[in-house]
C-alpha cells in the first residue's frame, strides 16, 4: 500500500477559501492581543469582511466551475459543497452582526469570541466538503469544539456553563457512537471513502454502523430521538450562539447526510427511507407539540427547530434529486427566517433582559419594526404563503408526494397546521396584548442589518424563488441518477 | 500466533459497552469523560484490528486522528468542568438542573 | 386596460395597509380612515369597470400579476381569473366592504387603536380579494390563510377583554382543522393533475375516479365547513362576535364566512363527480340551517342572535350547493351579504347609541329615539325573514323550491322549518329591541342618540340593496343573475327541465305563509302577550336552558377536544417527568446492576487477591443504590433508546418480517 498524494498547486486552489479564512482568523487573533487599541467591533467587522471575501471566492468558483476532489477523494469541492459553504458563511456573518452588541457586555475574551465563531465556521466548511468517513469524523469534531466553548462562553452565568456541560457530554457521547459506527463500516467495507462504498454487500454490521453514524449526525441536526440536548442548550447558550447553532451545524451535517446516504448507500435506499420517514414523523410531531407548552422564546424556537428538521428530513426520506433540491432550498429559507427571528429575540432581550414569551406582549407598540419583522419570520417558519418557508415546504412535500410517501405527507400537513398555532400565539402577544411597559425598544444598527437581511431573504425567496431554486437544482446534479428507486429486495442474507 | 479478528471485535464491543454504560449511569463528570474515552478507545481497537485484517492502512490513520480528537475533547471538557465548578463547587452531574423541560 | 383594472383592485387596499401599517402614527386618525375607505372605494370603482367588461365578454380571462416560477417543473403564477363568478364576488366584497369601511370610520371614532384597526381591515380586504380572484389553488390558499389571520387579529381586537382573546384562539384553532383539510385537498389535486390552475383542473376533472373526486371534495369540504362555520365546526363564529361590530359585519357575515360557499361553487365540477360529497353538503347545510336557528330563538345578545342567523343562512347556501343549485347559492350569498351586513351594522348603531349595551333584555322601545336605525333594521328583518318582495325572499325561496322540485323533500322540510324559525327569532329580536316598554337602564337612556350620517348613510344604501337586490334573480331560475352566471355555475350534466308555474307559485305561497307565520307568532308572543315567552320558558325549563346553552356543544368540545389538545404539550411534560423518568430510572437500575457487577469484578476479582481483608466492606456496595437520575442521563438514555428502536426497525426491515417491499409509508 502506498500513498500518492500528488498534490499540485493547482489542486490547492480548491482549498483556497478555507486556507484564506484560516489565515484571516489567525490575523484577527494576533491583532486582538497585539494591538491594545483595537476594539472588538473592529474585529467583528474584520471577521465579517473575511467571511465576505471567502464567500465571493466561492461564488466565483461556482460560476467558473472550479470543482474537484483532493486527498484521494477525502475532500471534494463540488457545486453542492459550494452552496452549503455559502449558506454557512452567510449564517456566520449574520450571527456576527447579531453578536456585536451582545459581545459588548462580555467582561472577558471579547476578541476570542470572533475567533471561536470563525473557527467553527471553518470546521463546518470542511464538513460540507468531506467525502469520506475519516474527514467526517475529524471535521465534525473540529467544528463542534468551537461550539462547546461558545455555548459555555458566559463564564459568569451558570445557565451558560450548564448548557455547555450538557452539550459537551452528549456531544462527546455522540462522537463515541460516531467513531464506533465508522469502525464497523470500515470493517465491513474495507474503505472509508463514500464513493468506494457504493455497491457493497449489505450486512448487519454495516447497517448498525450506519445507524450509529446517523445517530451522530442526527444529534447534530437535532432529529428525534437525538434531540434531547437542543432545548437546554439553546436556552442556556448566549443567544447569538444559539442562532448560530440553529442553522450552520445543521447545514453542514445535512451535506454529510446527503453524500453518505445518496451516494455511499444509494443501493440500500428502501432501508434508509424507512429510517428517515420514522425520524421525520417523530421530529415534526414531537417538536410541534412540545413547542406549544413553551414559555421561553428560545426554547420555543428550539422545539420549532426540531420540527423544522423533521420537515427537512422529508426531503431525505424522498431520497431523490428532487428531495435534495428541496432540502437545499429549504435551508436557504430557513436561514433567513430563523436567524431573523433570533435577531429580533436578541434585539428585544438587549432591552428587556428577558426571553420569556410573556414579555413580548404588545411588542407592536414598543417597536413596530421588530414586531413586523418577527411576524414575517414566524409566518415564514410556519409556511404561510407567499413567504419563503411556504415555497420551501411545498417543494419538500412535492418531493415526498412523487415518491408516494403519503403517510409522511399527511403527517407533515397536519403538523403545519399545529405549528401555526404556537407561532401565532407569539404573533397575538405581539399584536394584540397590552405591553406591561410601553417604553419603545430600539434596535442597534448591526442587529437591524441582520433583521433587514432576514426580511429581504424571506420576501425575495418567497416572491421570486426561481433563480434560487435553479441554483439548488444545479448544485445537486450529481444526485440525478438516484431518482429511480432501487429494488426493495431484502439486502441482508438470512432472516 | 494468529488471533482471529473476531476476538478483537468482541473485545472492542465489551469495552465500548462499558464506556456506554458508564456514561449512562455515572454521576461524576470526570468519570463520564473517562467512559467516553473508553468508547473511543474501543473504536481504536476495532480500527487497528480491521486495518491489519484488511491489509489497509486507512484504519490506522484513523486511530491517530481519533487520539487527537480525544485529547482535544478532554481539554475542552475539563475547561467547562472548571467553569462549572467555580459556580457550584460540584462535579456531580445531578447538581446541574437549572435548565429543564 | 382590463388587466390594469384587475391588478389595481387588490393593489389599492395593499397600499393602504403599507401606509397605515408603517406610517400610520405620523398622521391623524382622520387621514388613516380616509385612506382606508378611500382605497376600498377605488377598488370598487375598478371592479365596476371590470364588471362592465365582463358583461360584454363573459369568457373567463386570466390576468397575470407575477410569474411565480418555482423552478424545476413546477410553476405557479400569481394570477387572477376573471369570470362572472369572480365578478359577482368582487362586487360584493368591494361594494359591501366599502360601505362597511365608511361606517367603521364613524363607529371606531376615537378608539385608541383606530389606525391598527383599519390596517387589519384593509389587510383583510387584500386577502379576501386574493381569495376570490386567484386563478389557482395557491393564490386561493394565500387569501384563505390571510383572511384567517386578519379574522384572528380582529376578533381579539379588544385585547383587554379576556373573552375576546379566548374567542380569537377558538376561531383560530377551529379554522386550523379546516385548513388542514384544505391543504390535503390541494395536495391531492396536485398529485392527480400535476397542476393547481383552475383552468387545468376543472377542464380535466373528468379524468378523476369517483373515489379520488370524493376524497378531494371531502377534504375541501372540511376546509369549507371550518371557514363557513357549519356543523360541527360552527362554534367559533358566535364567539367571534367579541370583535368590533363592523368586523362582524364584514368578516363574519358578508365576506369571509362565505368563502366556503364560493369555494364549493368554484369547484362544483369536482363536486358534481362525487355524489357522496354533494349529499354531505346538502345534509350538513340543512341541519346547520335548522340547528343554528333553534339556538337563535333564545339568545339575548343582539349580536349573537345575528351570528346564529348567519350560521343558519350559510347552511342554506350549502344546502343549495348540495342540491345542485349553485347559482341560487351564490344569489343567496349576495342577498345575504346585503341584509346581514345591514343587520349587523344597524345592530352596531344600536349598540353605539346605548353605550355598548348588547343585551336585548335591556333595550326596547327604541324606535322613536333612533328612527333611522329602526327603519333600516326593520328592512333587514323583513328581508331575512323572507317577506316579499325583499331580497331574502327571492333567494331563499329559490333554494327551497329547487330542493323541492328536484325531490330533496327531507332537505326542503329542514329548510322550511328553519325559515319559520328564522322569521320568528328575527322578529323577536326586532320587537324586543325597538318596540314595547323601554327596559333601557336610566343612566343610559338619557344619552340615546341617533348615529352620525357617516354611519347612517351606508345603512340606508344597504337597506336599498336589501329591498331591490332580489330582483336580480327574478323570475326564479331565469333571472338576469342566472343568465350571468350560467356558464360558471351550472351543474355538469344537468338536463334543463320544465317546472310548471303552478308548482312554483304554490311553493312561493308556502314560503310566504311560513315567513308570515313566524312573524305572527313573534308578534303575538312579544307584542300582544309579552309574558308568554317567559311562561313557556318556565313551563319547559329543560328545553329552554338547553337552547340557551347552545345544546352544550361548546362545553362538549371543550371537554372532549379543546382541553385535551391544549394540554397535550403539558402532558408531554408530565410523561417526561413521570413515565420516562421512571423508565430511565429502571434502565439506570438495570445498567447499574451490570455496572455494579463490573465494578465488583474489578474490585473483587482483581483486587481480591491483593486485598481480601477489604472484602466485607464492599459487600454493602452491591446493595441497590437509590438512583436519582440526572437530566443528562435522561438525555443520553433517550438517545440510546431511540437508537435501539431505529436499529431494531432496520433489522426488522432486513429480515423482511415487518414491511414487505414497498415504498408507501
Amino acid at each position: 500500500m502506498q500513498f500518492n498524494l500528488s498534490l499540485s498547486a493547482a489542486d490547492l486552489i480548491l482549498l483556497m477559501p478555507e486556507i484564506f479564512l484560516t489565515i484571516w482568523l489567525c490575523v484577527i487573533l494576533a491583532l486582538d492581543f497585539s494591538l491594545k487599541r483595537i476594539t472588538h467591533q473592529q474585529l467583528a467587522h474584520l471577521s465579517i469582511a473575511g467571511l465576505g471575501i471567502t464567500a465571493i471566492m466561492l461564488f466565483v468558483f461556482d460560476q467558473n466551475g472550479t470543482t474537484g476532489a483532493l486527498f484521494k477523494d477525502m475532500y471534494v469541492l463540488d457545486h453542492m459543497a459550494i452552496l452549503f459553504k455559502i449558506i454557512i458563511l452567510g449564517a456566520t456573518a449574520l450571527v456576527l452582526f447579531m453578536s456585536i452588541d451582545y459581545v459588548q457586555e462580555f467582561r472577558f475574551f471579547k476578541g476570542e469570541y470572533y475567533f471561536m465563531v470563525l473557527m467553527s465556521a471553518i470546521g463546518m466548511m470542511f464538513m460540507a466538503s468531506s467525502n469520506d468517513l475519516l474527514s467526517v469524523f475529524v471535521t465534525l469534531e473540529f467544528s463542534t469544539f468551537g461550539f462547546y466553548v461558545l455555548v459555555a462562553y458566559l463564564r459568569d452565568d451558570q445557565r451558560s456553563s450548564e448548557a455547555g456541560l450538557k452539550f459537551f457530554i452528549l456531544g462527546v457521547f455522540a462522537a463515541g457512537l460516531l467513531a464506533y459506527g465508522i469502525s464497523l463500516v470500515y470493517g465491513e467495507t474495507g474503505t472509508l471513502v463514500f464513493s468506494e462504498m457504493a455497491g457493497t454487500q449489505g450486512s448487519y454490521g454495516l447497517a448498525i454502523g450506519f445507524i450509529l453514524i446517523f445517530a451522530a449526525l442526527g444529534f447534530k441536526i437535532g432529529a428525534v430521538p437525538f434531540h434531547a440536548w437542543i432545548p437546554d442548550t439553546y436556552q442556556g447558550a448566549p443567544t447569538p450562539v444559539t442562532a448560530f447553532l440553529s442553522l450552520a451545524p445543521k447545514a453542514a451535517a445535512l451535506a454529510i447526510l446527503l453524500r453518505m446516504f445518496f451516494v455511499a448507500l444509494a443501493s440500500f435506499k428502501p432501508m434508509w427511507v424507512l429510517l428517515f420517514v420514522v425520524a421525520s414523523i417523530f421530529s415534526m410531531t414531537y417538536g410541534n407539540i412540545v413547542a406549544i407548552a413553551q414559555k421561553n422564546i428560545k426554547r420555543l424556537l428550539a422545539y420549532s427547530g426540531i420540527a423544522q428538521i423533521g420537515n427537512i428530513m422529508i426531503g431525505l426520506a424522498a431520497g431523490t434529486k428532487q428531495g435534495s433540491d428541496a432540502i437545499m432550498f429549504y435551508l436557504l429559507t430557513y436561514m433567513f427566517a430563523n436567524l431573523g427571528a433570533f435577531a429580533v429575540v436578541i434585539a428585544v432581550s438587549q432591552v428587556i433582559k428577558s426571553d420569556e414569551i410573556e414579555d413580548y406582549n404588545g411588542l407592536n407598540r414598543r417597536s413596530p419594526f421588530l414586531a413586523a419583522a418577527m411576524l414575517l419570520f414566524l409566518l415564514s417558519l410556519a409556511g404561510v404563503p407567499p413567504l419563503a418557508g411556504f415555497i420551501g415546504k411545498i417543494y419538500l412535500f412535492i418531493a415526498a408526494m412523487n415518491q408516494e410517501l403519503y403517510t409522511l405527507l399527511i403527517v407533515g400537513l397536519i403538523n403545519i397546521v399545529i405549528s401555526m398555532y404556537y407561532y401565532l400565539i407569539v404573533v397575538k402577544k405581539m399584536y394584540i396584548n397590552e405591553p406591561s411597559d410601553p417604553s419603545p425598544i430600539q434596535a442597534s444598527l448591526p442587529i437591524k442589518v441582520a433583521v433587514y437581511v432576514g426580511i429581504t431573504g424571506t420576501l425575495l425567496l418567497g416572491i421570486y424563488p426561481g433563480p434560487f431554486i435553479d441554483w439548488a437544482v444545479d448544485a445537486t446534479l450529481m444526485f440525478s441518477n438516484i431518482a429511480a428507486p432501487t429494488a426493495s429486495l431484502p439486502i441482508l442474507p438470512g432472516g | 500466533m494468529d488471533v482471529p479478528v473476531s476476538y478483537y471485535v468482541v473485545l472492542s464491543g465489551i469495552v465500548f459497552s462499558i464506556g456506554l454504560v458508564g456514561v449512562l449511569i455515572r454521576r461524576n463528570i470526570i468519570i463520564i469523560l473517562l467512559s467516553v474515552e473508553l468508547m473511543l478507545n474501543a473504536t481504536n481497537i476495532n480500527f487497528v484490528a480491521f486495518s491489519s485484517y484488511l491489509g489497509n492502512l486507512s484504519g490506522q490513520v484513523f486511530v491517530f486522528f481519533a487520539l487527537t480528537v480525544a485529547a482535544a475533547e478532554v481539554a475542552v471538557g475539563l475547561a467547562i468542568i472548571i467553569a462549572l465548578y467555580r459556580h457550584s463547587a460540584s462535579i456531580n452531574i445531578d447538581d446541574f438542573r437549572l435548565l429543564k423541560w | 386596460m382590463f388587466d390594469l383594472l384587475v391588478l389595481l383592485i387588490p393593489l389599492f387596499p395593499l397600499l393602504a395597509v403599507l401606509a397605515n401599517g408603517f406610517y400610520g402614527s405620523r398622521y391623524s386618525h382622520e387621514w388613516a380612515g380616509r385612506l382606508a375607505f378611500g382605497s376600498v372605494g377605488l377598488s370598487f370603482l375598478c371592479t365596476l369597470g371590470v364588471f362592465a367588461s365582463v358583461l360584454s365578454n363573459p369568457e373567463p380571462r386570466e390576468v397575470l400579476a407575477w410569474s411565480w416560477i418555482f423552478g424545476g417543473d413546477l410553476s405557479i403564477n400569481l394570477a387572477f381569473l376573471i369570470d362572472p363568478l369572480t365578478t359577482v364576488m368582487l362586487l360584493v366584497v368591494t361594494g359591501v366592504g366599502f360601505l362597511i369601511h365608511v361606517y367603521s370610520v364613524g363607529y371606531m371614532h376615537g378608539e385608541e387603536g383606530f389606525t391598527r384597526f383599519f390596517t387589519y381591515m384593509n389587510l383583510f380586504m387584500v386577502s379576501m380579494l386574493l381569495l376570490v380572484m386567484g386563478s389557482n389553488y395557491v393564490v386561493m390558499f394565500i387569501g384563505w390563510e390571510g383572511v384567517g389571520l386578519c379574522s384572528y387579529l380582529l376578533i381579539g381586537y379588544y385585547y383587554e377583554k379576556v373573552s375576546a382573546g379566548k374567542a380569537a384562539t377558538k376561531a383560530f384553532v377551529v379554522n386550523r382543522i379546516g385548513d388542514a383539510g384544505f391543504l390535503i385537498a390541494v395536495f391531492l389535486i396536485f398529485a392527480h393533475f400535476g397542476s393547481l390552475d383552475y383552468s387545468t383542473v376543472l377542464t380535466q376533472a373528468s379524468s378523476l375516479s369517483t373515489e379520488m373526486a370524493t376524497a378531494i371534495t371531502i377534504c375541501l369540504l372540511i376546509g369549507a365547513f371550518g371557514k363557513s362555520a357549519q356543523l360541527p365546526l360552527y362554534t367559533w363564529l358566535p364567539d367571534a362576535m367579541e370583535g368590533p361590530t363592523p368586523v362582524s359585519a364584514l368578516i363574519h357575515a358578508a365576506t369571509m364566512v362565505t368563502a366556503g360557499v364560493y369555494m364549493v361553487v368554484r369547484n362544483h365540477v369536482l363536486f358534481d363527480m362525487a355524489p357522496i360529497a354533494l349529499t354531505t353538503v346538502g345534509i350538513i347545510g340543512g341541519l346547520t340551517a335548522l340547528f343554528a336557528a333553534t339556538i337563535g330563538l333564545v339568545q339575548n345578545d343582539i349580536k349573537r342572535v345575528l351570528a346564529y342567523s348567519t350560521v343558519s343562512q350559510l347552511g342554506y347556501m350549502f344546502l343549495a350547493c348540495g342540491v345542485g343549485a349553485y347559482t341560487a347559492a351564490i344569489f343567496h350569498l349576495v342577498t345575504h351579504a346585503f341584509f346581514k351586513a345591514l343587520l349587523f351594522l344597524s345592530a352596531g348603531a344600536v349598540i353605539h347609541s346605548l353605550h355598548h349595551e348588547q343585551d336585548i333584555r335591556k333595550m326596547g322601545g327604541l324606535y322613536k329615539k333612533i328612527p333611522i336605525t329602526h327603519a333600516v333594521f326593520l328592512i333587514g328583518t323583513l328581508a331575512i325573514a323572507g317577506i316579499p318582495p325583499l331580497a331574502g325572499f327571492w333567494s331563499k325561496d329559490e333554494i327551497m323550491a329547487h330542493a323541492f322540485v328536484h325531490g330533496y323533500y327531507h332537505l326542503y322540510i329542514l329548510a322550511a322549518i328553519g325559515a319559520f324559525l328564522t322569521s320568528f327569532y328575527m322578529f323577536r329580536l326586532t320587537y324586543l329591541t325597538f318596540y314595547g316598554q323601554s327596559r333601557v337602564e336610566p343612566h343610559v337612556a338619557k344619552h340615546i342618540h341617533e348615529s352620525p350620517p357617516i354611519m347612517t348613510v351606508p345603512l340606508m344604501i344597504l337597506a336599498g340593496l336589501a329591498v331591490v337586490g332580489g330582483f336580480l334573480g327574478v323570475p326564479p331560475e331565469h333571472g338576469w343573475f342566472h343568465s350571468f352566471l350560467h356558464d360558471v355555475a351550472t351543474p355538469v350534466g344537468a338536463a334543463p327541465h320544465a317546472v310548471d308555474m303552478s308548482t312554483l307559485l304554490g311553493l312561493m305561497g308556502a314560503a310566504v305563509s311560513i315567513a308570515l307565520a313566524g312573524w305572527g307568532l313573534a308578534h303575538y308572543m312579544y307584542s300582544v302577550r309579552p309574558q308568554m315567552a317567559n311562561e313557556w320558558a318556565e313551563k319547559s325549563p329543560q328545553a329552554y336552558t338547553t337552547l340557551l346553552n347552545k345544546y352544550y356543544v361548546d362545553e362538549f368540545y371543550d371537554r372532549v377536544i379543546v382541553e385535551p389538545f391544549k394540554k397535550l404539550g403539558m402532558l408531554w411534560d408530565w410523561v417526561d417527568r413521570h413515565i420516562i423518568d421512571r423508565f430511565v430510572n429502571g434502565i439506570g437500575k438495570g445498567t447499574d446492576i451490570s455496572a455494579e457487577a463490573i465494578t465488583w469484578t474489578e474490585k473483587h476479582v482483581i483486587y481480591a487477591g491483593l486485598n481480601v481483608v477489604g472484602y466485607g466492606n464492599h459487600l454493602l456496595a452491591w446493595s441497590w443504590r437509590k438512583l436519582q437520575s440526572g437530566m443528562v442521563h435522561h438525555y443520553a438514555a433517550i438517545l440510546i433508546i431511540g437508537l435501539a428502536v431505529l436499529i431494531h426497525l432496520v433489522v426488522l426491515w432486513f429480515t423482511g418480517s415487518s414491511i414487505a417491499g414497498s415504498s408507501g409509508y
